[in-house]
């Protein structure tokens, strides 16, 4: 259940023009930094397009996905021949996408074509990383968003009597340091993958909780494709049970992809025996662990695995 | 930002409506959602725009809405037609099978403008359908259709 508290928080989001803009930059930058690598998957998936395989019809249905995803995204954020080119290509798949088939060579050629024009018009959009450029509003958001933790300690320094100005400094240092500590470190990066939502919450909070971790979790294996292709996790736990597209089918197309081909990928199943580890192994995934999974070892066994 | 441009068209428009209305909009994309409540703030939609990215969450919103406001203010939802977790359609035919809001007004919102996708949309109830990323005249241009529906459904009443 929603609780009015939270409700009042989404319904007046208290940001100000400034805050509306810099975060509308930031998730344009974002975006222009993961469209080589959108295109990239696209055209990895493209020749799996071809045909009437039961393959096939995936890859039509990630490549409506991929560009889909790409569509509402380019044209908001004001990249029109991008936006353009994304209209096509759904235009081009959508008749295969509904009929849940699989393409010609002509039409699979047609959108090869496209994605081409796609790539090229994409590598125009070259992120501005100089001083004052959009490339520093994450950095800036990271140094606000420090500098409103530090106002704290230091209020606390300016309220007490000098006596208490060195340990309140010793205090602020701390603070800084351990900051730093958290935020600055290269954290292991961990993608969920689960349909079901009061698991993936529980292992997200699992996982969560270690200050090395960074976790997303996905919904679904198309999800988890379109994420990582995004994100870039250093390690993937799957769900083995899931409607539509099923673990180890998703283990495939992670396999497939250059830029999840090497990522560890470890399932979660509740069916698993022993003897079942080889076979696990021998698709491609580096271990499993067992469903349900132990709150206060899930942690460490994911480490293992990293 | 045409933000004090868009406030004065949104007080015209409000203050043709009996009452003033509520947009809850319905996108699992955080980006995605983002950008639509920035557009909705350039038209001036500023403190009446709740969000929700979770389509199992969405009646949890409703109810809490109108059990609060339902009295006062009329409510539009936006739903955005392609999410990965639960098709936008899906989630309008279980508003328009709802006994508490199968007359609520639901305009779709997708970056597709296949046809297909559209009529789809429109035989299964929708009030109006947007393709992203929409202009202000077609925005309000939904709109207006959806208060001339409003209009004639009073009418006859």
């Amino acid at each position: 259940m929603i609780s009015a508290t939270e409700a009042t928080m989404v319904y007046d989001d208290g940001l100000t023009d400034e805050q509306v803009e810099a975060r509308f930059e930031e998730i344009k930058l974002r975006f222009a930094r993961s469209l080589p690598e959108r295109i990239e998957t696209c055209r990895q998936v493209l020749p799996a397009m071809c045909g009437s395989t039961p393959s096939a019809i995936e890859a039509v249905q990630t490549i409506y996905q991929l560009v889909h995803a790409m569509c509402g995204m380019a044209g908001t954020v004001g990249f029109t021949d991008v936006a353009r080119l994304v209209r096509q290509a759904t235009s081009a798949i959508a008749d295969a996408h509904r009929a849940k088939r699989g393409m010609s060579e002509a039409e699979c050629a047609n959108v090869g074509a496209i994605i081409e024009n796609l790539r090229i018009s994409a590598t125009r959009i070259v992120p501005d990383p100089a001083p004052g450029g959009s490339g520093d509003i994450c950095m800036a958001a990271s140094m606000r968003n420090t500098g409103q933790r530090l106002q704290e300690p230091l209020a606390h320094r300016s309220s007490t009597p000098d006596t208490g100005v060195h340990q309140d400094h010793a205090a602020a240092a701390m603070r800084i340091l351990e900051l730093f500590r958290t935020e600055g470190m290269a954290k292991t990066r961990i993608l969920y993958i689960d349909d079901e939502e009061c698991i993936r919450e529980i292992a997200h909070f699992l996982l969560a909780r270690e200050p090395d971790f960074d976790v997303r979790h996905c919904a679904s294996g198309l999800m988890g494709l379109v994420e990582s292709v995004n994100w870039h996790p250093d390690i993937i736990l799957l769900d083995v049970v899931m409607p539509e597209l099923d673990g180890p089918h998703t283990l495939q197309i992670f396999k497939a992809i250059q830029d999840t081909a090497d990522v560890p990928v470890v399932f979660l199943t509740a069916r698993f025996e022993p003897e079942d580890l080889d076979e696990y192994r021998s698709i491609g995934a580096a271990g499993v662990i067992k469903k349900p999974f132990v709150p206060t070892k899930l942690a460490s066994q994911v480490r293992s695995f990293v | 930002m045409q933000a004090r441009d868009g406030k004065k068209r949104e007080e015209d428009y409000m203050n043709n409506m009996t009452a003033p209305m509520t947009i809850v909009m319905l996108d699992d994309n955080q980006d995605g959602l983002f950008l639509t409540k920035r557009r909705l703030r350039q038209e001036g939609f500023v403190n009446n725009v709740i969000s929700e990215k979770d389509p199992a969450r969405l009646f949890d919103l409703l109810d809490m809405i109108s059990s609060t406001e339902g009295a006062r203010r009329s409510m539009i939802i936006l739903l955005d037609l392609n999410m990965p977790e639960a098709n936008g359609i899906e989630v309008l035919q279980k508003i328009r099978k709802s006994n508490r809001y199968k007359d609520a007004t639901v305009l779709m919102l997708s970056s597709s403008d296949d046809e297909a996708d559209i009529m789809d949309a429109l035989d299964e109830g929708a009030d109006g359908y947007i393709v992203k990323p929409f202009r202000s005249d077609e925005f309000f241009a939904a709109l207006s259709n959806v208060k001339s529906v409003r209009y004639q459904l009073v009418q006859a009443q």
